[in-house]
C-alpha cells in the first residue's frame, strides 16, 4: 500500500510540487504579515487569515460586476483598508498598555476579531467562493505540462515578495520599519513615529494577505472558512522560519507548502496537519533563539 | 489576596457551602430533561473554566488546549471501555492522569524554554489543532469525524434510584463542587495562594526569594489537567458521543475563556458566576448558529478590552461602596 | 550567631591582611600558613572566585574575585556600568557566569537555580525594584517567609508584621504594594529579604534616592539588622557618604574588574580610584 502510494507520488511529483510551491508563497505572504505586524506591535494576529478572506470573498461578490481585474483590486483594497481599521480601532485598547499586559491584550483582541469575522462570513456567505479560471489552461514546462493559473498564481506572489524585500532593504521608510522592530526607544529617538511606522505595517500586512486571499482563489479556491487555515499555517512558518528577513520566510514558506502538499498525497490533510504542527512544537522546543524574529 | 482579616474567610466558606448547596438543590426547581441537561453542561463548564482561570489568573500560563486536555482523558477512557472492554472508572482516572501529565508536560517545556505569553498560547494551540486533526484523521482507531460511541457509564444503584440523567447531574455538580473546594483551598487557605500569587507578579523576584517557579507552574498545570480530564472523560459518557467537535476549540475554550475572564479570572467563584451566565446565553443564542461564534468573538473583544477584572472584582468594589 | 567578640579579632586580622595598598586581586590559595586556612573554613561566608560574565562578546565581569566574612559589611562601589548589578545576579543565580565560580559556605553553588540559593541563606533586592505589586505589603513580606518553609500562612504574618513594625512599615502593611513610592518600594523588599531569614544580604543601590536624613535613618538600618540579626552584609552604594559610615570594607569595581579594595578610608585615598571613580563624576 505505501508502495503503490509512493509509485503514485513518484508520477505525480512535478505536479505536486508545484502545487506545494504555489501553496507555500501563498503562505510566505501571509507569514510575513504576521511577522512584520508582532516585530512592529507585538500583536499576535489571529485574524491575520481572515484578511485573506475579507479579500476574496469581496472580489467574488464583485467579479459579475466589475470583472476580474476591478473585483480583485477593490478586494484587496478592502482588506489593506481593514488593516488600518484593526490597528486604529480594535486595537486600541491594547496600546494603551505596556509589556505583557499589551501582548496578552493584543493577542485576546485578535482571537475574538477572529471568531466574529469568521461566524459572520460563515454565515453570511457560505456559498461564495473565489475560484478565478483564466482562458489559458495549461503551460508547457520543460516538456511537462501544468496547470497555467497554479504557475501565475505562483508567479505573481514571487513579484509581490521580491518586491516587499526591495522596499524593506532600499527605501528609507522599509528601513524605519525594520529600525522599529529593533528598537522601539531609539527609533523614536532619530524622529521617526512609531504609530506611523506601526500603520503601514498593518496596511502592508493587510495588502499581503489580500492578495493571498486572491491567489489562492487563482489556484484552487478560496472560501469563507478558509481563514484560519492561512493563519495557521502561516503563523508556523513565522515560527519555524523565525527570521525578519523576507528571504527567510520564503525558505519557509516553500519548505512547509511542499511538506503539506507531499504529506497530504500521502497520509491525508489531517495527520499531514499534525506533522507539521508536530515539527512546529519541536522548534519551538529545541530552537534556540529566534522565534517569531524576536531573539531571547 | 486580601488583608490579614480572619473574618472573612470564614465567609467566604460559608459562601461556598451555600452555593453548593443551591447547586444541588438546582434540579428541585428546574424540572424536565432539557433544563437537567443544561445544568449538567454548567458544572462541566465550571470545571473547564475553573481550570482556565486557575491556570491562567494565577500562574499566567495562557493554555489555549482546555479542549484537548478533556478530549485527552475522554478518548483514552472511551477507547480503553469499548475497545478493551475495561471498567469505566478506572480508565476515567488513567484518562484524568494522562490529561495531567500532557499538561504538566506542557507546562515544563514552556518553562525551561523561558517562552513568553505568545509563545505558551502558539504551542497550546498548536497542541489542541494536532489533537483535533489526530482524532479526526485517525478514523480507524476514533471513528474520524463521525466519533463513536462508548459503553454508557454504569450508574449503579445511583442510577436506578435517580434515573440516568439525574445521576450525571450530581456527578458533575459534586464535581464542580469539589473544583471549588480545591480551588478555594488552594488560592486563599494554603500557603499556595500567596505562592501563586507571587509567581504572576514577579518571576524573577519569586525565583530570587525562594520559590521554585518552574515546579510551581507545572505542578498547577498537572492539577488543573487532571480536573479537566476527571470533567472531560465524565463529559464524553455524558453526552453518549466522543467526537471532534465536543472537544474542539470552539467548543470549550472559547466559552471557558470567556467564562472565567467574565466571572474574573484567578478568582474562587468568577468561573461559576461566569459558568451560570454564559450557560444562560449560551442556550438562548444556540437558533443563531454560525453566526453565535461572532457573539463569542465580540463578547471576548469587549470583555478584555473593558471588563478584564471581572465579575468578582466589580461585586467586591459594589459591595465596598455599599457598605 | 556567633560572639561578638571572635568576631572581632578574626574581623581585625583580616583588615591587618588588606592593609596597604589597593590590591587587584585577592589571594585565596598557597601561600597562607595551616592555621590560618583551618580558620577561614569558618570564617568565610561567601566566594567569588576568577569570575567572567560577557554580554555578547563585551565583558560586564571581567576576572572578579573576592570572599565575603561571615558578619561583615562589604561595600561595592564603582561607576554606573561597572558590573556591580552583574556580580550580584550571578551571584544569586540570575545569570550564569561565563567563567569562574560562586562558592557559599564551602560550597560551590555556581549551578544552582537562584531558588536553591535562597534556601541556603542568600537574599538580594534589586536596583530597580521588583516586589510584587499587586500584592499587599504585608503578603509581600509573608510570602518570602513561606517560600523558606516558614509554617502555617497565620505564624508567617505575625512574624511578618514585627519585620514591618521593626521597618517603619507596619501602617502600610494592609496597601498594595504599586501604590507605594519607589523608596518604600525598596523597603517593601529589604523586609521581604529579612522574612528569608537570610545569611547573607545583597542590597542593590538601597539608598539612592535618600536625603541626608533618610541615609542617617538607612545607616542605622542596616547596622541594626548586621548586629542583631547577624546577617552578613553585601551592598551595591553611590552615596560614599553611608558607605564611609557603614562599611567596614569597600570594594571597587571599575570595567568589570576590582581595581581597589580595603577600609573604607584607604579605598577613598586611593590614587587608582580617585581616577577611575571620582574623576568621571559620581552623580549618577
Ligand atoms: N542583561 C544584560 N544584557 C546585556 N548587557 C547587560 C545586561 N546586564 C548588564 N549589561 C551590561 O553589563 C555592564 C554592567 O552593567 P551593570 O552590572 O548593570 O552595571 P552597574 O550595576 O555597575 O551599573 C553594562 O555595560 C551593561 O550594559
Ligand atoms: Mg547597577
Amino acid at each position: 500500500m505505501v508502495e503503490a502510494a509512493l509509485d503514485l507520488l513518484l508520477s505525480q511529483l512535478p505536479v505536486v510540487l508545484v502545487d506545494g510551491i504555489t501553496f507555500g508563497l501563498q503562505l510566505a505572504l501571509v507569514a510575513v504579515g504576521i511577522t512584520m505586524i508582532f516585530g512592529q506591535a507585538q500583536i499576535l494576529n489571529l485574524s491575520h487569515g481572515e484578511f485573506a478572506v475579507i479579500a476574496a470573498i469581496t472580489s467574488a461578490l464583485l467579479i459579475p460586476l466589475l470583472g476580474v481585474p476591478l473585483a480583485v483590486l477593490a478586494g484587496i483594497a478592502l482588506a489593506v483598508a481593514f488593516g488600518a481599521f484593526v490597528y486604529k480601532v480594535v486595537l486600541l485598547p491594547a496600546f494603551r498598555l505596556q509589556g505583557e499586559n499589551r501582548i496578552l491584550l493584543g493577542l485576546f483582541l485578535m482571537l475574538g476579531l477572529y471568531l466574529l469575522l469568521h461566524g459572520y462570513f460563515t454565515n453570511q456567505f457560505p456559498t461564495t467562493y473565489l475560484s478565478i479560471r483564466p482562458e489559458v489552461q495549461t503551460v508547457e514546462l520543460l516538456g511537462m505540462s501544468f496547470r497555467f493559473s497554479a504557475v501565475l498564481a505562483a508567479g505573481i506572489s514571487a513579484v509581490l515578495l521580491a518586491l516587499l524585500a526591495v522596499f524593506l532593504k532600499t527605501t528609507m521608510t522599509g528601513k524605519a520599519i525594520r529600525a522599529v522592530s529593533q528598537n522601539e526607544t531609539g527609533s523614536m529617538l532619530v524622529g521617526i513615529t512609531v504609530d506611523r511606522i506601526r500603520l503601514l505595517t498593518f496596511l502592508i500586512g493587510g495588502a499581503l494577505a489580500g492578495s493571498a486571499g486572491i491567489m489562492r482563489g487563482l489556484a484552487a479556491t478560496m472560501g469563507p472558512e478558509s481563514g484560519i487555515e492561512l493563519t495557521v499555517l502561516a503563523l508556523l512558518i513565522s515560527v519555524v522560519g523565525g527570521v525578519r528577513s523576507v528571504p527567510g520566510t520564503v525558505v519557509a514558506g516553500l519548505m512547509l507548502g511542499i511538506v503539506y502538499m507531499v504529506a497530504s498525497f500521502l497520509v491525508g490533510t489531517y495527520l499531514s496537519v499534525v506533522i507539521m504542527l508536530a515539527v512546529t512544537i519541536a522548534v519551538l522546543v529545541l530552537r534556540p533563539q529566534g522565534l517569531l524574529g524576536e531573539s531571547e | 489576596m486580601a488583608a490579614p482579616d480572619e473574618h472573612r474567610i470564614d465567609v467566604r466558606l460559608l459562601v461556598l457551602a451555600a452555593i453548593s448547596a443551591i447547586l444541588l438543590a438546582l434540579p428541585l426547581v428546574f424540572t424536565g430533561r432539557y433544563y437537567l441537561r443544561v445544568l449538567t453542561q454548567m458544572s462541566f463548564f465550571i470545571v473547564f473554566a475553573s481550570a482556565f482561570g486557575l491556570l491562567f489568573g494565577r500562574t499566567n500560563q495562557l493554555f489555549l488546549c482546555i479542549a484537548a486536555l478533556a478530549g485527552i482523558s475522554a478518548y483514552t477512557s472511551g477507547l480503553l471501555t469499548s475497545r478493551l472492554g475495561m471498567e469505566h472508572w478506572s480508565t476515567i482516572l488513567l484518562g484524568s492522569i494522562f490529561s495531567a501529565g500532557v499538561a504538566a508536560g506542557l507546562s515544563y517545556v514552556a518553562n525551561v524554554r523561558r517562552m513568553g505569553v505568545v509563545f505558551v498560547a502558539i504551542l497550546t494551540l498548536a497542541f489542541q489543532l494536532i489533537f483535533e486533526n489526530l482524532v479526526t484523521g485517525l478514523v480507524w482507531l476514533t471513528g474520524g469525524d463521525t466519533g463513536f460511541r462508548p459503553p454508557p457509564l454504569p450508574l449503579g444503584p445511583l442510577g436506578s434510584l435517580l434515573g440516568e440523567q439525574m445521576s450525571f447531574y450530581l456527578i458533575a455538580a459534586v464535581l464542580a463542587i469539589g473544583t471549588l473546594f480545591v480551588n478555594y483551598w488552594l488560592m486563599e487557605r494554603s500557603k499556595w495562594g500567596l505562592i501563586m500569587e507571587a509567581v504572576r507578579n514577579e518571576e524573577v523576584a519569586s525565583e530570587v526569594i525562594g520559590i521554585n517557579v518552574r515546579r510551581v507552574k507545572v505542578t498547577v498545570s498537572a492539577l488543573s489537567g487532571f480536573m479537566i480530564g476527571l470533567a472531560g472523560a465524565l463529559y464524553g459518557y455524558f453526552n453518549g458521543l466522543i467526537s471532534p467537535i465536543y472537544f474542539s476549540f470552539a467548543s470549550i475554550d472559547i466559552l471557558s475563556q470567556v467564562m472565567a475572564v467574565f466571572g474574573g479570572r484567578g478568582t474562587v467563584i468568577g468561573p461559576l458566576i461566569g459558568s451560570a451566565v454564559f450557560t444562560y446565553v449560551n442556550e438562548n443564542i444556540r437558533y443563531l448558529g454560525p453566526i453565535s461564534l461572532s457573539v463569542y468573538g465580540a463578547l471576548i473583544v469587549v470583555l478584555f478590552a473593558a471588563f478584564r477584572e471581572g465579575m468578582v472584582a466589580t461585586l467586591r468594589r459594589w459591595t465596598r461602596l455599599v457598605f | 550567631m556567633k560572639a561578638a567578640g571572635s568576631d572581632g579579632v578574626l574581623r581585625s586580622l583580616e583588615l591587618g591582611r588588606g592593609n596597604g595598598a589597593s590590591r587587584i586581586e585577592q589571594n585565596t590559595k598557597s601561600d597562607q600558613p595551616l592555621t590560618s586556612l583551618l580558620r577561614m573554613a569558618d570564617e568565610r561566608l561567601m566566594e567569588v572566585r576568577d569570575v567572567y560574565k560577557y554580554f555578547g562578546g563585551l565583558p560586564a565581569l571581567n576576572g572578579v574575585s573576592f570572599s565575603v566574612r561571615r558578619g561583615e559589611i562589604l561595600a561595592i562601589i564603582g561607576p554606573n556600568g561597572a558590573g556591580k548589578t552583574t556580580l550580584f545576579n550571578v551571584i544569586s543565580g540570575v545569570f550564569q557566569p561565563t567563567k569562574g565560580k560562586v562558592i557559599f559556605e564551602g560550597k560551590d553553588i555556581t549551578r544552582l537555580p537562584p531558588y536553591k540559593r535562597a534556601k541556603l541563606g542568600i537574599a538580594r533586592t534589586f536596583q530597580i525594584p521588583r516586589p510584587f505589586a499587586e500584592m499587599t505589603v504585608l503578603d509581600n513580606v509573608v510570602v518570602g517567609m513561606l517560600a523558606n518553609g516558614g509554617g502555617s500562612v497565620s505564624v508567617a504574618r505575625m512574624k511578618a508584621l514585627e519585620i514591618l513594625e521593626e521597618l517603619g512599615l507596619r501602617d502600610k502593611a494592609g496597601t498594595e504594594v504599586r501604590k507605594l513610592n519607589v523608596q518604600e518600594k525598596k523597603s517593601v523588599e529589604l523586609a521581604r529579604a529579612l522574612a528569608m531569614e537570610p545569611k547573607v544580604l545583597l542590597l542593590d543601590e538601597y539608598m539612592s534616592g535618600l536625603n541626608t536624613g533618610e541615609v542617617e535613618r538607612a545607616v542605622e538600618e542596616l547596622k541594626r539588622i548586621n548586629k542583631e540579626r547577624g546577617i552578613t552584609i553585601v551592598w551595591i552604594e553611590h552615596i560614599l557618604r553611608a558607605v564611609m559610615k557603614l562599611a567596614e570594607r569597600v570594594i571597587v569595581l571599575n570595567f568589570g574588574q576590582i581595581i581597589a579594595e580595603g577600609k573604607p578610608s584607604e579605598v577613598a585615598n586611593s590614587a587608582s580610584v580617585i581616577e577611575a571613580y571620582l574623576g568621571r563624576g559620581m552623580a549618577h
